[in-house]
């Protein structure tokens, strides 16, 4: 199992190195984990503020505390599910980065893990773009970097 | 830089496509289209260089609602409590 991740580490890293003009594996992931995480770190404050937007308008709109309370209890409920998978998203993107911050200070960069970290964010993404289509929004599925990044992992 | 061709095309279409889906909430899908608007300009600005990416990769933060919550349970309680029925 340590040469067939071995193996696939070499190849990945010319592959990497071919793919993104000479830059390195590493190098690679963080542009990929920086753009995610600034797509879907955005598009998560965003969801928040739009929540926190729905919320003060139902209350506006409403006569009485009872009435406010339940509309404001329908909304967190609406938008939990989006908020859950932001979250996801947030700890898969911040383990991904931790990899990478530690590679970039000297320690080696453990190529397959990073892979799988960066899997982990992509399934992260497609929750998210569930979660949001609920709610009406539809977003276009992970850039093409990313997913070529962590389709080509080996079962282990 | 295909690979900065291919975010900004990914930031710019999370927008397009908010702009197309059948959303009730209007304000959402604006907000949604600046973030785009926004996103491309900050890849645009961290994309100079590889190295100075991996010198400070965005790291997403945890949607926190704690204050949204307090300030809402704070305008709940400007309301007048339901009258009572005789």
């Amino acid at each position: 199992m340590k040469i067939r991740a071995r193996i696939w580490a070499l190849w990945m890293a010319v592959a990497l190195a071919g793919s993104a003009c000479g830059a390195s594996a590493v190098q690679t992931h963080a542009v990929a984990a920086n753009a995610t995480g600034i797509i879907l770190g955005d598009t998560c404050e965003q969801v928040r503020v739009s929540r926190l937007e729905a919320m003060r308008s139902a209350v506006e709109a409403a006569d009485f505390q009872d009435e406010a309370q339940a509309r404001v209890v329908e909304i967190r409920a609406r938008y939990q599910p989006v908020i859950d998978s932001c979250n996801v998203a947030a700890e898969a993107q911040g383990a991904w980065v931790d990899s990478i911050t530690l590679a970039a200070s000297g320690a080696d960069f453990d190529i397959p893990s990073a892979v799988r970290l960066g899997r982990s964010l992509v399934r992260a993404w497609s929750d998210l773009s569930s979660a949001l289509s609920v709610l009406g929004v539809n977003i276009p599925p992970p850039p093409e970097l990313l997913t070529a990044l962590v389709t080509e992992i080996p079962n282990e | 830089m295909n690979e900065l061709k291919d975010l900004l095309t990914t930031a710019s279409a999370v927008g397009s496509a908010a702009a197309l889906a059948l959303s009730g909430d209007a304000r959402f899908v604006a907000q949604l289209l600046a973030t785009a608007s926004g996103v491309a300009a900050k890849l645009i600005d961290a994309g100079s260089t590889q190295e100075d990416i991996l010198r400070r990769v965005r790291r997403m933060e945890r949607v926190d609602t704690l204050e949204d919550d307090a300030l809402i349970a704070d305008l709940i309680a400007l309301k007048p409590p339901k009258r009572d029925v005789p």
